[in-house]
């Protein structure tokens, strides 16, 4: 898989770009700032981009509005954003529109080596990915008398799952189930929380998001 | 009337007034040759000038808007109580015993007069101010009160003699036709004429929107109502038996048709105070002051008289009744200066009393009230003062003036003006201006408008300086604290901006540095192969999470000092990642409307920040609700819980700095806690 890099601090670029080499990924190209970013991809467009959210010139928002650039010139491409803040009002603006191929990690996700790999491969596939820190704070949250008690504990770990924008067979996999089992848990779960039950497995990490924000 | 040119009708006004006072000589003439005699149905000649009032202003109205009716029906309504024809009927009939023609007929003609007097008080009431009905509806009414009144006109013309209700039994009525007695039934034409003439001022009062035409639609609406009361009254005694010509009927007749005069008067008082077709007011107040002194005589006079003759019994001992009629002139002195104070009030307001303003300025000025009221305050006392239509407070700020406040309120605000050489420059609009001193310091400036024709006396000019000289500690009290303002938002401004450079720095260097750090010693690690002591993964294993950990450290604490996330996504977003941390669920209602000025976010956000930490930290509560609306140019923000309450604003240091961060930038806290009940904090800033 041809993984590309956006990120301006020198040292955590290059980084990373080993780690991505040490996983076996091909990294054509790397960028310092969001106008490189959209020429390279345009030059020689990878499966995934990794962006910083934030880089030169103004430091604020540069990789968040390429994420949504790049979803009109460069549909295909996958972008998963690096970002240091929990906050999930920044999850839900990288997943806005379509969730297909978009991502929202935390930085230090980089030194799991696992989960970052899972994730840059998942994205790449076309799925969702959200951080597990913030769905972790998210679900962690003191909620009032809300249905999310009622979950057993593999419910819960379900739509933790779910939340990270993981499909039926992925969450399967990871829990060492069958995929009937998980769609069962999945339906409970839905029919519990009273939601519409998605279409597909893919579109559903946006209104389980949503759900947990309140 | 419409052929004749408004000079033609100046001159026809002319006459009409000439001839009235021809009348009222006439009839006091004819009232010394009656030697004093005459009925309760005719004026006393110390009565008279009293309704000279109708004719006064009956001409005022008719040379200065001669196209309104209302002049001319006054002049007309004027005859009735100067007639003189009552007076020579009686003298035809008793010292001439009937030589002189035309006595019976003088009478006759008389007779039916208070018909075209109520009539024409009627439509006056129809027709108030602007001479047309209140709406073609009326139309039907108008023309049945007319046709009504006309007929009753007829009836009393050609009816029974009335001789003897003028103290003249005998006398017959020369224009006498029998068999119609029965249109005197039309007498029915006067409660309902006076009760749709009533009925069409109230309609007129609700519909007015204009506040000063609303005054002047009262004022004739409450003299019609005292009419009818003091009328009502004057029938009393004739319903309970008690004859007509006592003592008592006497007084109330006589107070019931003096209160006739209400009607000019409250038209000339709409007009001089109120503006009422905008006449001129230089020429009238000499006029109407002069018949106000006539009237607040006259209505002395009569009084003292008509009481007099009540106490003292008529025809007995002259010297009981004049001893009676001392005693009542001694008790209505003072009653007597009262009135005329108040009428002067009533025409001039407040400009009768300029002096008294200063006294209410130092008495307002001592009492507490927000300094946002003092300068408007002083600017209305003042206007009133001088009747002018605009005052404006400027204060000097560096080398401008700007305007702090005018009355009536002005909006937009005046730009701020420049000091012309160092002094109080030319005023746009003003007609007078007054520089504001203290210890040879310009502070600033006071300035009058005023309506053309109305020029600033020289009494308004000295009033307007006295006023000036009290206002400079005022204004250099409003300085200050305007002063103080501007720092205490400089100074928050300030600090919030070195926040943001720290949390930056922080951000974009430490935590980056941090992140590195980890991914260099997982990269470490994992080149380390299988074959590598297991102490030596552990040990980097142990390194990684603890600079993960730190990671997470250093950037709980730049939140802290300040939240990225309101600067780049706004106040709702980051009042959302408030409640994400909060340790008790918290719900979060706001208004997305679009960013708002930095220090209002910032105050805002901290006053959540600050707010759910009390919750968490005393309020033992199950759950808050953080609201944010926009209301009337206003932000209010709120945080309630559901906790034991009782919370005490002045504990608690971090209270006391967000109330300070508040009023930097000119907002309002407030606390509602009872204990048991939970928590409200609400916050209202400003929005530009």
């Amino acid at each position: 898989m041809r993984v590309a890099l956006a990120e301006d601090f020198l040292l955590l670029r290059q980084g990373v770009a080993r780690l991505l080499e040490d996983a076996g990924f091909e990294v054509p190209w790397q960028a310092a700032d969001a106008e490189d970013l959209l020429a390279r991809v345009a030059a020689d467009p990878p499966d995934v981009a990794i962006v910083d959210i934030r880089m030169p010139p103004s430091y604020t928002d540069e990789g968040l509005r390429a994420a949504h650039d790049l979803r009109e010139t460069h549909p295909q491409v996958a972008v998963l954003i690096l970002s240091q803040y929990v906050d999930t009002d920044y999850a839900f603006e990288v997943l806005s529109g379509e969730v297909a191929g978009r991502g929202y990690l935390l930085k230090d996700r980089v030194t799991d080596l696992e989960g970052f790999t899972d994730a840059i491969r998942r994205v790449g596939a076309g799925g969702s990915v959200v951080d597990p820190e913030v769905v972790d704070a998210l679900l962690g949250r003191p909620r009032e008398r809300s249905p999310l008690g009622s979950l057993t504990d593999r419910e819960r770990e379900v739509l933790s799952l779910m939340a990270e924008g993981r499909s039926n067979a992925a969450i399967a996999e990871r829990m060492h189930l069958s995929p009937k089992t998980i769609e069962a848990h999945v339906h409970a779960i839905f029919g519990k929380l009273e939601l519409e039950p998605t279409p597909d497995d893919h579109r559903r990490v946006l209104a389980v998001l949503t759900y947990l924000r309140g | 009337m419409t052929r004749l040119g408004d000079r033609g009708l100046r001159i026809l006004a002319t006459v009409l007034f000439a001839t009235t006072l021809a009348f009222a000589g006439a009839a006091v003439v004819l009232h010394l040759l009656n030697d004093g005699v005459r009925s309760n149905l005719e004026a006393s000649p110390l009565e008279a000038p009293v309704y000279l009032a109708f004719p006064i202003v009956g001409m005022v109205l008719a040379f200065r808007r001669p196209r309104l009716p209302f002049g001319w029906m006054l002049l007309v309504m004027g005859f009735f109580f100067v007639s003189p024809l009552p007076g020579y009927a009686r003298y035809a009939a008793v010292a001439r015993g009937g030589e002189l023609p035309a006595g019976e007929l003088a009478l006759a003609i008389e007779t039916p007069m208070w018909v075209v007097f109520v009539g024409l008080s009627v439509f006056l009431l129809l027709l108030f101010p602007d001479g047309h009905l209140p709406s073609s509806r009326w139309r039907w009414f108008a023309r049945v009160a007319a046709g009504g009144f006309a007929l009753q006109y007829a009836a009393t013309l050609v009816g029974p003699s009335v001789s003897a209700d003028y103290g003249l039994p005998g006398l017959g009525n020369p224009l006498r036709v029998e068999g119609l007695e029965w249109l005197l039934a039309s007498f029915a034409v006067v409660p309902v004429g006076v009760v749709g003439g009533a009925a069409a001022m109230i309609v007129r009062i609700r519909r007015a929107r204009d506040p000063v035409r609303r005054q002047q639609l009262r004022l004739l609406a409450w003299s019609a109502g005292v009419i009818a009361l003091l009328y009502t009254m004057a029938l009393l005694p004739a319903a309970f038996g008690v004859p007509r010509d006592s003592g008592v009927s006497n007084a109330l007749g006589i107070a019931a048709a003096m209160s006739f005069t209400l009607i000019p008067v409250t038209i000339g008082v709409a007009v001089l105070r109120y503006r009422l077709y905008d006449i001129d007011v230089v020429i009238n107040k000499t006029i109407v002051y002069g018949s106000l002194a006539v009237l607040t005589t006259g209505l002395y006079v009569a009084i003292v008289v008509g009481l007099g003759s009540l106490i003292g019994g008529g025809e007995r001992s002259v010297g009981l009744s004049l001893g009676a009629t001392a005693m009542v002139a001694v008790v209505f002195q003072p009653a007597r200066q009262r009135v005329q104070r108040f009428a002067n009030r009533v025409v001039y307001g407040d400009r009768s009393a300029p002096y008294d303003v200063l006294s209410h300025l130092s008495t307002r000025m001592t009492g507490t009230f927000e300094t946002d009221e003092v300068l408007p305050r002083l600017a209305r006392l003042l206007g009133g003062a001088t009747g002018a239509t605009r005052v404006e407070v400027w204060l000097r700020v560096g080398d401008r003036l700007h305007l702090e406040a005018s009355s009536p309120p002005r909006e937009p605000r005046a730009p701020a003006l420049a000091l012309a050489a160092g002094d109080v420059p030319q005023l746009p609009g003003a007609s007078f201006s007054a520089p504001v001193r203290d210890d040879g310091e310009l502070l600033g400036a006071l300035a009058l408008e005023k309506a053309p024709g109305d020029p600033v006396t020289p009494p308004e000019r000295k009033l307007t300086e006295d006023v000036a000289r009290q206002a400079a500690l005022l204004l250099r009290n409003v300085r200050l604290i305007e002063e103080l303002r501007a720092s205490r938002e400089r100074i928050v401004a300030a600090q919030d901006d070195e926040r943001r450079r720290l949390e930056r720095d922080i951000h974009d260097g430490a935590q980056q540095q941090l992140v590195t750090l980890s991914l260099a010693t997982r990269l470490a690690q994992s080149s380390l192969g299988s074959d590598a002591p297991a102490a030596l993964t552990d040990l980097l294993e142990r390194a990684v999470e603890e600079s993960k950990q730190a990671h997470a450290e250093l950037r709980e604490l730049a939140r802290g000092i300040h939240p990225r996330i309101l600067t780049e996504r706004g106040l709702p977003a980051a009042i959302r990642s408030l409640a994400e941390r909060a340790p008790v669920p918290v719900r979060v209602e706001a208004e997305p409307d679009g960013r708002l000025p930095e220090a209002i976010e910032a105050t805002a956000y901290f006053a959540v920040s600050e707010a759910l930490q009390n919750v968490a930290k005393y309020a033992e509560a199950g759950s808050a609700t953080v609201s944010v609306n926009h209301r009337d140019g206003m932000l209010l923000v709120q945080v309630r819980d559901d906790g034991i309450g009782g919370a005490d604003p002045s504990r608690g240091s971090g209270l006391r700095g967000l109330i300070d961060r508040i009023d930097a930038v000119g907002g309002r806290l407030e606390v509602e806690s009872p204990a048991g009940g939970g928590t409200r904090l609400t916050v209202v800033l400003p929005l530009g």
